[in-house]
Order: structure tokens, then sequence, then C-alpha cells
């Protein structure tokens, strides 16, 4: 589900490799999300561009590894998000919770 | 309500998930029945995370035999209902005595209540302003009600004890 692209000395670039991100994939997502933070110890910076659709579900996952990644003094960095998606955290004000980046070369500058 | 262009009613089955086919469906309804000028990015976007959230709910909470979303679609709205069988909606009694509302949240970034009128419980939310982000300790991990809060113009929640009927009803006005 979460296919790491490449490792930096202080981040991970990691690819979201799902379509629909909802309910029957949130736990999975989670697990594995906090997994890599427990064995690289680096700041993840995470692509969304493949996912079409996210449920409430799915972010509570993510606010949760968020979380963890803040006990460890890590970060999760979000980039490639579509404009719904984009819209949907504005909304919800996750957008001041989250770095949010068009894509990896923002994000990593 | 005004003139009314269109009334569906879908049930909505057990699933894994919100069925992508059914928020198809249901947004065509919307943008087939609405005249173009009305159809926008916006109303798409709101009604489709209104709907996923609904459905949603639906298959997490409910805990029902049978739940159904209608849809009514006018010249001055569009309005999404759920009804089902389930559980009744748990409303903490933490009551505000300012607002007038139960709270139902309350984190750094929002306070959401819900008011009771006539039966009805109304949701409506209040940002709070400049959030200091103690995330580990104070933030939540459920957004559904939140959501369909802030997406809709109204959102109530009705529980009819004599026919055990859960109604949460969620309007956008055009």
């Amino acid at each position: 589900m979460i296919d790491i692209l490449n490792q930096q000395s202080e981040h991970i670039l990691a690819d979201l490799n799902l379509r629909d991100a909802n309910m029957s994939n949130s736990d999975e997502f989670k697990t594995e999300l906090i997994n890599i933070l427990d064995i690289y110890k680096k700041k993840v910076v995470l692509s969304m561009h493949n996912v079409n659709y996210i449920d409430s579900t799915f972010l509570g996952a993510l606010v949760s590894a968020l979380k963890h990644a803040i006990t460890l003094k890590l970060d999760i960095v979000l980039v490639g998000l579509n404009k719904d998606i984009r819209d949907l955290l504005m909304l919800i004000r996750l957008d001041k919770v989250f770095k949010i980046y068009d894509n990896y070369n923002d994000a990593t500058k | 309500m005004d003139y009314v262009i269109v009334e569906k009613s879908f049930p909505l089955e057990k699933a894994s998930c919100v069925p992508s086919a059914l928020l198809e469906e249901m947004l065509s309804a919307i943008q087939d029945n609405l005249p173009a000028n009305k159809v926008t990015p916006e109303l798409i976007f709101r009604s489709k995370y209104i709907l996923t959230e609904l459905i949603t709910n639906a298959l997490k909470h409910a805990n029902s035999n049978e739940a159904f979303l209608h849809l009514q679609i006018s010249e001055q709205l569009v309005r999404f209902i759920k009804t089902d069988d389930g559980n009744k909606l748990s409303i903490p009694a933490k009551y505000d005595e300012y607002k007038a509302g139960y709270i139902v949240t309350n984190d750094i970034m929002h306070t959401l209540y819900a008011v009771d009128k006539e039966d009805r419980m109304f949701f409506y939310c209040h940002e709070n302003n400049e959030p200091i982000l103690d995330i580990v300790n104070d933030f939540p991990e459920h957004f559904g009600l939140l959501i369909i809060t802030k997406a809709s113009d109204e959102f109530y929640y009705e529980h009819q004890p004599s026919i055990n009927l859960n109604t949460f009803s969620v309007t956008i006005n055009l």
C-alpha cells in the first residue's frame, strides 16, 4: 500500500498506492505508516497523487499516524493531493496540522 | 419545501466501504436534474463528501437492519436524508449554557454543538481561534459529523422511538 521510493538522510519519500482511501483500508494504512516511522525514524514525505477519494476514517488514520510521528519527534508531510482532497482538509482545518506541498521537490527544498 | 424536481431513494446495503457506483449514481442524479448553472464544482464537492460521510456512518455505526438514503432536489436546495432502524445516536450530555447546545466534540480546532429544537438535534460548528497545536493530546481522529456540518447549510438528527427510526437530514442551499 505504501511504496518507499527513496531514502534520504532526513526523510523518506513514499507513495500511497491507493485510488480510494477509505474505511476498508485505513487500519492497514495506519499500521504500515507507523511501522515505517518506527523502522526508519525519519520524516515521511507521503505522496497521495494516486488517491482519488478519501473518507473521514482514513483521515482519522492519517492523524493517528501523525500523532505517533510527533511523539517520535518526526513528521508526516503530504504532497500531490488532488483539489477535492486538499479542499476537504482545508474544510476541517487539517491544513493547519499537516504540512502540505504540491510535490516532492517543494516538500524537500 | 419549494417545487420538487426529483425525489429518489437508494437502499444502503452492507458493505466494507462506500460503494463508488452508488456515490456516482447520486452525484449524477444531481448533475442531471439541475440546470447547468446550478451544478457548480463546489456543489459537487460538498455533495460528494456529505454523501460519503452519511453512508460511512450507516456502514460503521448504526447497527441497523435497514438503511436508506433519500435524495430531494428542488429549485432552491439539495437535501440528503439518511434513515435507519439502528442504534440511537448518542449525544454527549455536556451542555453549554452560553451556546445553548450540547457539546458533541471539542478540540483545538472546532467545537461541534447539537442544539435541540422540537426534538431535532441541529448541528453547528464553532471554529476556535488561533489554535495552539498540541496534537498528541488534544486532537480528534473522528471527523464524520464535522465534515457533514461544515459542508452543509443545515444538518439535523431526529430519533423517533415509537418506530425506532433515525433520521439524518442534510441540506445544501442553492
